[in-house]
């Protein structure tokens, strides 16, 4: 008996020890079944996950196209937008002024009347001579012939290196000009030109604060440019030159022309023939607000003969 | 046999005029083309440099303009006339064929101030008015450039 209760007692303790021992067993081949299943589920989720697309793009060297394209369309919008704003310059210094006399004379087309048919005076020639006889070479030059005697001549800034010059025909028709004069009275009228005292009455402080300058996503104010042509106008009929200035013309006119003689004479008696005629002819009352006092001219040309 | 023959002679002779015939057509007509086209042979495309200018129906700058044209404007000049110690284009713009000043003309497309200034430009609003006026201040300008003799 006691040697069948001693069999059975091992037996017991054996079979407890098996069941223990294979519990953990169990236990783990669960856990991998789980393991496996949710790696499964995994993939399919990484199958659908854009991340795991994204490790797929980096090893074929795609995301690095995506990248550059991405780049080049950045690129192109990039120079759009500075071509754009390269189309809102507003005209620089050495633009705006031909631009803005040529403007002018658009304007004014009715009342300078510079619209007509005439022959060719010769006078291109008696100037170029001129003004290569005084050293003023490679200067552009336009003449523009005007019907009309109320402005008798004048010069408007060009751009960069030229000068418009507007001669009226009534006027050196009236005091018959010879060429020679006529070209003496263009040089007066660059000299005053050079001398800038236009461009300083007739330019604002606006104007030259925008010139040159960028207005990309503003309006050009187009009031700005009529005002400089308003003061174009009002030079011509209202202001004029000052004593002062007609001064300076005069005495480096004197200073260019007498050491060649026969230019200065000329020069005198183109004055002459001025100051007669606005004192004669009242159709000419108002050169002497556009340039006073060809009297004074002819004093300051010739001191010693004024005593 | 022989009127079999002399038959086949001249039925040669008479393809063979014919053929000469067609060909003698054929020439006279492709040289009347030819010289139709010399007369209006292109010189070459010149672009207008101002910033406006008129295509005029004489080689006159105070002729008729046909049409106004803007600065960069290409224009199909066919050959040179000189009128009044000026030398004028015969040129086609569109559909119009008139002379054009070769002074307001340059081969290489130029810089225009309506291109270098757009908005500026466009903001203006020129009406036609005044692009025709400003193309007729280039035809009244006497322009020219102070050398060295």
């Amino acid at each position: 008996m006691k040697w069948l209760l001693m069999i059975t007692l091992i037996l017991s303790f054996e079979t407890f020890g098996e069941e223990n021992m294979s519990k953990p067993e169990e236990v783990t081949t669960e856990s991998k079944l789980e393991e496996q299943v949710k790696t499964q589920n995994e993939k399919e989720n990484e199958m659908i996950n854009f991340n795991s697309l994204k490790k797929i793009l980096k090893n074929d060297i795609l995301e690095g196209e995506v990248q550059k394209k991405v780049d080049t369309v950045q690129k192109i919008k990039e120079e759009r937008k500075d071509a754009e704003i390269s189309k809102n310059f507003f005209p620089t210094k050495d633009d705006i002024w031909g631009f803005l006399s040529e403007y002018w004379l658009i304007r004014s087309a009715q009342d300078l009347k510079w619209d007509f048919e005439k022959p060719d005076y010769g006078i291109k020639e008696a100037i170029n001579t001129l003004f290569r006889s005084q050293a003023l070479i490679e200067k552009r030059i336009k003449i523009l012939i005007i019907n009309s005697p109320n402005l008798s001549h004048l010069a408007l800034p060009g751009n960069n290196n030229e000068s418009i010059f507007l001669i009226s025909l009534p006027f050196i028709r009236t005091l018959d000009l010879t060429k020679q004069e006529i070209a003496l009275m263009v040089l007066e009228d660059y000299l005053r030109l050079e001398a800038g005292y236009f461009v300083k009455y007739v330019s604002t402080k606006e104007l030259n604060d925008v010139l040159g300058k960028n207005y990309f996503g503003r309006t050009m104010d187009v009031k700005e440019i009529n005002k400089v042509l308003q003061n174009y106008s009002d030079f011509v009929a209202k202001k004029g030159f000052t004593f002062q200035e007609q001064y300076e013309v005069t005495k480096k006119m004197d200073n260019l022309l007498r050491s060649q003689m026969n230019l200065w004479t000329s020069y005198g008696q183109l004055i002459s023939k001025i100051d007669r005629l606005v004192k004669m002819n009242l159709m000419y009352e108002h050169y002497i607000k556009l340039y006073p006092s060809p009297e004074m001219q002819l004093k300051w040309l010739n001191p010693k003969e004024s005593k | 046999m022989p009127q079999l023959g002399n038959d086949s002679v001249s039925l040669e002779g008479l393809m063979k005029m014919f053929i000469g015939l067609i060909f003698l057509l054929l020439n006279t007509n492709i040289l009347a083309k030819t010289d139709g086209k010399e007369s209006e042979q292109i010189v070459g495309v010149y672009y207008l440099k101002n910033m406006f200018g008129h295509l005029h129906q004489t080689a006159n700058p105070n002729s008729i303009s046909l049409t106004t044209i803007a600065c960069g404007h290409p224009i199909k000049v066919m050959k040179t006339e000189k009128s009044q110690n000026q030398n004028w284009f015969l040129a086609e713009v569109g559909a119009h064929k008139g002379y054009v000043l070769e002074e307001h003309l340059t081969t290489k497309r130029p810089e225009c101030f309506q291109g270098t200034y757009p908005n500026f430009f466009n903001d203006l609003n020129l009406d036609l008015a005044q692009m025709y006026y400003w193309g007729r201040l280039y035809d009244q300008f006497i322009e020219f450039e102070v050398k060295v003799q």
